[in-house]
């Protein structure tokens, strides 16, 4: 994101939610950690790094049926397509 | 082979993404557009509800009428979970630029930066973990051990 954008997003949020400016990037780092923590964990699910029941515990039951339903969908799209040479 | 049958909403996408007519002819892909009925996609996008849009809907009204025999291409999760739950076989961008591989069409390295722009610049939305997931599959493959990739997977 272009630094002008960002900094009108910062004051739209500012001005919408009433907070001072220090509050609301302190949000955000906690927003965008937990994003990023997300996807971070997805991953090392994903590449087998962490259990199951970590997944589990961390994304919960809709999420993680999500993330199988998506790796099994490349999975099959990957045997797809190598079946076809 | 068969023609690519596009619904009529599907290509008008495709024409708003500058990927229409023109773009398929130019790569040689045969196909044609079958306009379908507003009633009928409107009458599958109420049955299963709002998960859908209705250009999905319509490729769904398609594989009815095909009694969900005829392979599918959609990158859409949800479009491709009903499908699936009514036994279509459905392939994504992922298993056709594998096949273009598998083919020899594509290097092993444009597989790999393929799978880079399909999570940068397309609407398929994979984030980066999944980009992570995709490239161990292809490290896998470079082994050109097929029944070793199966042997772990299955």
């Amino acid at each position: 994101m272009r630094n002008t954008a960002l900094r009108e997003h910062l004051d739209f949020l500012v001005t919408q939610t009433g907070e001072d400016e220090a509050t609301v990037i302190a949000q955000a780092l906690q927003a965008g950690v937990e994003a990023l923590y997300q996807e971070a964990l997805t991953e090392a699910y994903l590449l087998g790094k962490v259990s199951r029941d970590i997944a589990l515990k961390e994304l919960g039951l809709e999420r993680l049926g999500e993330i199988d339903y998506q790796r099994d969908a490349l999975r099959r799209d990957f045997e797809w397509g190598l079946k076809g040479a | 082979m068969e023609p690519l049958v596009l619904p009529d909403l599907v290509a008008r996408e495709l024409a708003d993404r500058h990927s229409g007519a023109t773009s398929l002819q130019e790569v040689g892909v045969k196909f044609r557009i079958s306009p379908v009925e507003t009633s009928e996609w409107q009458e599958a996008l109420r049955t299963i509800g709002p998960k859908i849009q209705p250009a999905d809907a319509q490729v769904f009204v398609l594989a009815r009428a095909e009694a969900f025999q005829s392979l599918i291409l959609t990158d859409d999760l949800a479009l491709r979970q009903i499908l699936e739950g009514h036994g279509s076989k459905v392939a994504g961008s992922v298993g056709i630029l594998v096949r273009a591989y598998a083919s020899s069409k594509l290097s092993r390295k444009d597989l790999g930066d393929s799978f880079d722009a399909l999570t940068r610049d397309s609407t398929l939305h994979l984030s980066w973990s999944f980009r992570s997931y995709l490239k161990t599959l292809l490290r896998i493959d470079d082994h050109s051990d097929y029944s070793l990739w199966r042997g772990l997977h299955e």
